[in-house]
């Protein structure tokens, strides 16, 4: 009895329950049916509101209600009015709305989307153009804490020909607190994490990490009314940026970098500058760097680097004005005495060609150089391209107008390690030697056109092949001219004028070589070769002839064309070798000499080669010179 | 007065003759050397030498002394003295031909030593030491004869200098 009193009261209560379970699905049921019959027109006019408020498309394929709170939107697409192409595309975006719905409109406590597609270029013009819009519609929302997920994004930062970049956020915004992460795919895959408080007038962030394998950036610091401040520190490969300390103020004309100072390997750098407001691009920045001296090197013995950049935004674009001083520790290479050097460009004008392509123009390059003389390089209507090839590898290829004549050449960049590898292949053409005098005092004696090829190889290695083609030329003392005029008492030959010379150059680090010598006046012929090694040590070979009014002036010649008919006819073939500034003489084996050796007794050729060691030009500095025995 | 006459004739006589019996000892003394260095006495030789350049340093053996001193550290392998005696020698004698000879041992220490910097020192000081003119010859000699009884021959052309030592090609500088 009891039994059955109790399973019919069990019974009862049960059913009582279903009941009322039944008749809540249904509530619900009918609720969602009821919700999702109008929500759509509801959320149709509402796109419709904020599209008119933000200037833009809010359209949606489908809307769900998701008891109790979810909103789920289907085939999401945001366009930019007059626009056929959407700035952003979801697949399915789901938003959870807190409870109660409050009198000012739904507060959103999360929002999910899944596979989100994003057009950077049109973002950013949208961006652009409404920002102070965006700005007022968004403080018109419900202040809530917000959860927001984006497992899978997808961005197109320039051309939809080319494979977006993935990424991943998630952000969690609790009252003043802000914590995001997430990832970013850019062939290579990049964590990021940032945490920080909203507070009055800014924002203070308390960590900003990005790190990729074993590198990483790490700043913090308080973005305050026009302030910001921000310190941090990045390791990159074997590159370690130290004690970053940055000082941003926001005025209303101008952004000023009033100092931003870090240390790169212990080299010290400080940069301030600012930009105008009004003109992007409007700018000026002034830099410094001062290596510590155990970095100097002789590859790279720049002590101190000042840099100074303005730009100005015109309608044809942005140009830079710049200049950079550069002083030099030469103890570090004591072949180069520069210890400072200034250079400066006018109107350079950048412009991206793609991703891997930068190209630069500018309408002046000056180089100016301090050593025992002052020295400076003029390029005009330089052309550059900078062409990426690989994370650490550029081809910079570079033309331009260079004293009346041009040049052309293409270097190759590694930056796989320090020092950088340098190789560079270049020609010039038709150069002006007249007005490369100064620079190069080696052609001081020289006019005429000059054309030729560099090849660098790292700056250790400095190639500079060439040709050289004067015409009416006047000499004054080349090297080996007033040897050749004081050994044989030629007085003419320390000065030639109207002459004809051609020649291949070749400068190898320190050795210096001309090869197929061709020099012609009309009182001579000389053709030969002179080298020229990195410790001025000469190797030369030369086939002079001269004419009979010149070889008439020797003491020596006037002996010569007693002995051998027409003389003059016949070349004087000698040898140069040894030190540069004292060198040594051979008359080599030729059929002058024989003819001449033909007319001599030994006793005379005896006394003529003491009477060439006695010429003043040739003496020996140890006057005990003796032929032989002690 | 005859008394003062007599005593400053005996002065002057001691000051002329003093030196001519020191420069007799350094003659001596020089023999000695030689004498030694013939018989194999290396040892004996070198004290001589180093007698006649500490007691003697004006007498025209001194250079001579000097230069087997050098050579006897050679000899001996001690190439850190023989490059201290040689380098002394190419500074106290600059322009004498030996000299050269010197600076052919300094040049061939720094090789043996494999010290670049110091090749390229002394081979830049050889090739710098003389300024050549071959009109008709095409080489031109210096013999010497060291302490040590080495015949030492420089032979010079145009693009380099050799060094022989007993007729066994000893250095070649180029240039």
């Amino acid at each position: 009895m009891w039994m059955t009193n109790y399973l019919q009261q069990f019974l009862f209560k049960w059913k009582f329950a279903v009941l009322i379970l039944v008749l809540t699905a249904a509530m619900i049921a009918g609720f969602s049916c009821w919700v999702n019959r109008y929500l759509p027109k509801y959320a149709h006019a509402y796109c419709n509101l904020i599209g008119q408020q933000l200037s833009e498309k809010f359209s949606f394929g489908e809307i769900h209600y998701g008891f109790p709170n979810r909103l789920i939107l289907k085939n999401v697409q945001v366009l930019p009015l007059g626009k056929g192409t959407p700035m952003l595309k979801i697949s399915r975006m789901v938003m959870g709305l807190s409870l109660p719905l409050s009198s000012s409109g739904p507060a959103i406590n999360y929002v999910a989307l899944n596979d989100a597609t994003i057009d950077f270029a049109l973002l950013k013009d949208y961006w652009d153009e409404h920002r102070p819009s965006l700005y007022a519609w968004a403080r018109t929302l419900p202040q809530s804490n917000l959860r927001f997920f984006l497992p899978d994004g997808q961005i197109y930062l320039k051309s939809k020909t080319r494979d977006p970049n993935h990424f991943k956020i998630y952000v969690d915004l609790k009252q003043d607190h802000v914590l995001a992460h997430g990832t970013w795919d850019d062939k290579k895959k990049y964590d990021y994490v940032l945490s920080g408080n909203l507070i009055d007038h800014g924002f203070n962030l308390t960590k900003l990490t990005i790190t990729e394998g074993e590198s990483s950036i790490n700043l913090w610091g308080q973005w305050q009314n026009n302030n910001i401040d921000w310190k941090g520190f990045i390791l990159y490969k074997q590159i370690y940026i130290l004690d970053i300390s940055g000082h941003l103020n926001i005025r209303d004309t101008a952004i000023v970098l009033k100092d931003l100072s870090f240390s790169v390997n212990g080299d010290d750098v400080d940069l301030t500058g600012q930009c105008s407001k009004q003109k992007f691009f409007q700018c000026t920045a002034d830099l410094t760097v001062s290596r510590q001296k155990k970095h100097l090197t002789a590859q790279m013995p720049v002590k101190d680097i000042s840099f100074h950049l303005e730009s100005q935004n015109t309608p044809q674009g942005p140009f830079f004005n710049g200049q950079a001083d550069l002083k030099f520790l030469f103890k570090a290479n004591p072949s180069f005495a520069i210890p400072h050097a200034r250079l400066s460009f006018k109107n350079l004008k950048g412009r991206i060609i793609n991703a891997s392509l930068l190209q630069l123009r500018m309408d002046r390059l000056e180089a100016a150089w301090s050593g025992p003389d002052e020295h400076q390089v003029l390029a005009e209507d330089l052309l550059a391209g900078i062409h990426l090839t690989g994370n650490s590898h550029a081809t910079i290829t570079l033309s331009t107008r260079l004293y009346a004549g041009h040049y052309r050449s293409r270097f190759f960049l590694d930056t796989t390690s320090l020092p950088w590898q340098i190789v560079a292949q270049g020609q010039f053409e038709d150069i002006d030697i007249n007005r490369i005098k100064d620079t190069l005092p080696f052609f001081r004696s020289y006019h005429g056109l000059l054309s030729g090829n560099v090849d660098l190889q790292s700056l250790k290695n400095m190639k500079l092949r060439g040709a050289l083609l004067i015409r009416h030329g006047n000499f004054n003392d080349p090297h080996f001219l007033p040897w050749v005029a004081r050994t044989l008492q030629m007085p003419t030959l320390e000065h030639l004028s109207a002459a004809e010379m051609s020649c291949h150059f070749s400068m190898d680090g320190l050795s210096k070589k001309i090869d197929d010598l061709h020099l012609q006046t009309d009182d001579m012929d000389l053709k030969g070769s002179f080298h020229l090694d990195e410790e001025d040590f000469v190797s030369s070979r030369l086939a002079v002839r001269f004419s009979k009014a010149l070889l008439s002036e020797s003491p020596m010649g006037r002996s010569i064309i007693g002995m051998v008919q027409e003389a003059w006819t016949l070349p004087f073939e000698f040898r140069l070798s040894g030190n540069l500034y004292r060198m040594n003489f051979q008359w080599d084996h030729s059929p002058l000499k024989d003819k001449v050796r033909q007319h001599m007794f030994a006793f005379v050729e005896r006394m003529i080669d003491r009477r060439a060691d006695a010429n003043p030009y040739t003496a020996p500095q140890s006057p005990a010179f003796k032929v032989p025995g002690p | 007065m005859k008394l003062y006459v007599a005593m400053m004739t005996l002065l002057l006589q001691g000051c002329v003759l003093i030196p001519c019996a020191r420069a007799s000892e350094a003659d001596v003394k020089w023999n000695e050397a030689v004498q030694s260095a013939k018989q194999g006495d290396n040892d004996f030789a070198f004290m001589d030498f180093q007698s006649i350049v500490q007691n003697y340093p004006d007498s025209h053996f001194s250079m001579l002394a000097q230069f087997a001193q050098g050579e006897y550290y050679f000899l001996q392998n001690n190439l850190q003295m023989a490059s201290e005696v040689f380098a002394r020698f190419n500074a106290q004698y600059p322009k004498r031909e030996e000299s050269l000879i010197a600076l052919a041992y300094l040049f061939k220490i720094a090789q043996i030593q494999k010290d670049p910097q110091a090749v390229n020192k002394y081979h830049a000081m050889v090739a710098s030491f003389n300024q050549l003119a071959f009109v008709f010859n095409e080489s031109k000699s210096f013999s010497f004869l060291s302490g040590f009884g080495h015949r030492h021959k420089l032979s010079f052309s145009i693009d380099k200098v050799e060094l022989y030592v007993d007729d066994k090609l000893f250095t070649t500088v180029p240039f």
